[in-house]
């Protein structure tokens, strides 16, 4: 044993090694270990707990060294963390930012905006949608979207949302548009919409829909305004000219007394001319129809050959003056066939007076109606038309111009001014509405041959409904 | 013919057209009565019973449309042949008159007055 190999200390000694060691635990509690203890050069009973406490002491400042790196780790790692919280934070902000901008954008924009998801919630609805549909914006986002946009037809029927632009555009990934659909406001009233549908895509996936809304109650009423200007305009053009027609007339057949054979023909031109205008502005009517779509295409029963005849009697002047042979082949037709009257006649009315005007004095002018089964549908029959002239035809420069507006061939414009360009146009345009077509075979000199087709319908009721639309 | 079929009420706003069919249907043999309005003309016609009505669609105060309506709602006045006197080639108003049984239509700038002579004659069956 060591102690026995050591000689007793004395109480001087002692007191000095436990101060020391007092001096040691006292840095050590206040956390300073980097004084180390002497070990006394020659061994006492104190040795052995000196060396222990100068191993534990080296261990100690090893552990806290490790600790020390430790934490320098982990701060370094917070550190990083922060700046990766950081960007976070920015980036979040950003979004945020974008998300208000574009809900900006959808809230300032004129037009109603939805968007639905592809489960039919409402995702985005802007406050003109919103208006539109007479609702808050916040009753209408997150709900199903058939519960909050309830649309109805000319007829005032519910539209079921599967049969809405929205849904379809949802299904089909295509863009669907939608008029003639209405929204009821509040007050009852129904607002005229016009809606167009687009489904959003993430790559080729439908990950929901999104529909422009429009209120379309002013161009509507525009329209109208159209509509009624020409209806007016009609009647207050031609009265005044009826005044003169009737007037003129009268005195034509004697009502006021004798009149000599010079004023005889000088009122027969005021007639004629009078006459002339009525149908001009006419002519210029159904042009402003046609293009504000207002022309009424509604097929009737019609009695087609009863209808050439009456064209025919009121050409009777000019055929008689050119002394022109007119020959006619009409089909005798049995059954019951359904047309616009208004429509063939001026087809006919235009071929005709085109053909007579154009062909030379003392020739003949050929007209064709015949009947032929349509290869498309059995409640349809096909009208054929053809006019035949032997007069100047159309240059071939001018062949590609004729159905133009306003559009007279070059080789007839100098020697016939009373042509306007309005007819052809008028007979093309109105067939391509009635799903009718028009074309010809001409060469300069030697005449023109004018084809048409229409298809008119057969007896059913049911097929008539539904052709019986305005031009739309 | 007896001779209370040959009477005639002209209902048109524009007078000069008035004067001037009402000479021409009185040179023909016919009784005319004439008003401007389709609320003079409904009650001439329920206190005169022409034998046969032409009446104009625009026209102030009552439009020709709105009189026939209430022509048609009377025990008399549901059963007297009307035509109709237009300038407006509006496919919609005349098949709108035809609902309220109009026997026919003259469209004013296209129609003569001998025309007019001759329709108003065989509406009544007077033989020429």
């Amino acid at each position: 044993m060591s102690r026995k190999r050591s000689s007793p200390l004395n109480q001087r000694v002692i007191k000095q090694r436990l101060a020391y060691l007092n001096h040691v635990f006292t840095q050590a509690s206040v956390g300073n270990f980097s004084e180390d203890i002497p070990i006394p050069g020659e061994k006492d009973e104190f040795t052995e707990l000196y060396v222990g406490i100068q191993v534990m002491l080296e261990a100690l400042r090893e552990k806290i060294a490790q600790l020390e790196a430790a934490n320098a780790t982990l701060d370094r790692r917070v550190q990083e963390k922060n700046i990766v919280l950081d960007a976070l934070t920015q980036e979040k902000n950003n979004l945020a930012e974008a998300k208000l901008n574009i809900e900006a954008v959808l809230q300032s924009a004129g037009e109603g905006l939805m968007v639905i998801d592809v489960n039919q919630y409402v995702v985005i609805v802007n406050r003109v949608a919103a208006a539109i549909l007479g609702r808050a914006v916040s009753t209408i986002v997150g709900q199903k979207t058939a519960e909050v946009v309830q649309l109805f037809d000319a007829h005032d029927r519910l539209i079921p949302f599967t049969a809405q632009a929205l849904y379809r555009a949802l299904i089909i990934g295509k863009k669907v548009s939608q008029t003639a659909v209405y929204c009821q406001h509040q007050d009852g009233s129904r607002i005229p919409l016009m809606i167009t549908a687009t489904p959003v895509l993430q790559g080729q996936e439908i990950i929901g829909a999104i529909q422009v809304i429009r209120d379309v109650s002013r161009e509507q009423e525009l329209e109208q305004a159209k509509t009624d200007f020409i209806s007016l305009a009609s009647h207050q053009l031609r009265t005044p000219l009826t005044t003169i027609n009737w007037y003129v007339e009268r005195i034509l057949h004697g009502k006021t007394g004798r009149i000599t054979p010079l004023q005889e023909k000088y009122l027969a031109t005021v007639h004629e001319s009078s006459k002339r205008m009525a149908q001009l502005v006419q002519a210029l009517l159904n042009v402003s129809r046609v293009q504000l779509k207002t022309f009424n295409l509604k097929p009737v029963t019609c009695d087609v050959p009863e209808l050439v005849e009456s064209v025919v009697k009121e050409l009777q002047p000019q055929i008689t003056e050119k002394n022109l042979r007119l020959e006619k082949q009409v089909a005798t037709i049995q059954e019951q066939v359904y047309v616009n009257p208004k429509l063939l006649r001026i087809i006919l009315q235009t071929l005709l007076s085109n053909a007579i005007k154009y062909t030379d004095r003392e020739t003949g002018v050929f007209l064709k109606i015949a009947l032929q089964p349509s290869a498309t549908s059995k409640a349809e029959t096909i009208l054929q038309i053809e006019v035949t002239d032997s007069g100047c035809g159309i240059p071939q420069k001018d062949q590609a111009k004729i159905f133009e507006k306003l559009f007279r061939a070059s080789n007839v414009k100098n020697y016939h001014n009373d042509g306007m360009g309005l007819g052809l146009y008028l007979v093309k345009t109105l067939l391509e509405y009635a799903s009718g077509k028009i074309w010809f075979e001409s060469q300069e000199g030697n005449g023109s041959h004018f084809f048409v087709t229409l298809p008119l319908t057969k007896y059913s009721a049911v097929a008539l409904a539904e052709t019986e639309t305005m031009l739309s | 013919m007896p001779a209370h079929s040959n009477h005639v009420l002209i209902i048109e706003d524009e007078l000069p057209l008035v004067r001037v069919l009402a000479e021409e249907l009185r040179d023909h043999g016919f009784t005319v009565s004439t008003a401007s309005n389709g609320r003079e003309g409904l009650h001439i016609a329920l206190t005169e019973h022409p034998d046969l009505i032409l009446v104009d669609i625009v026209m102030p105060e009552m439009d020709g449309i709105t009189m026939l309506k209430k022509l048609r709602k009377n025990s008399w006045g549901s059963k007297v042949p009307v035509i109709i006197l237009t300038n407006i080639s509006d496919a919609a108003k005349i098949d709108e008159s035809f609902d309220s049984g109009v026997h026919d239509y003259i469209v004013k700038a296209d129609w003569e007055l001998e025309d007019i002579v001759r329709k108003a004659r065989a509406r009544l069956a007077i033989p020429v």
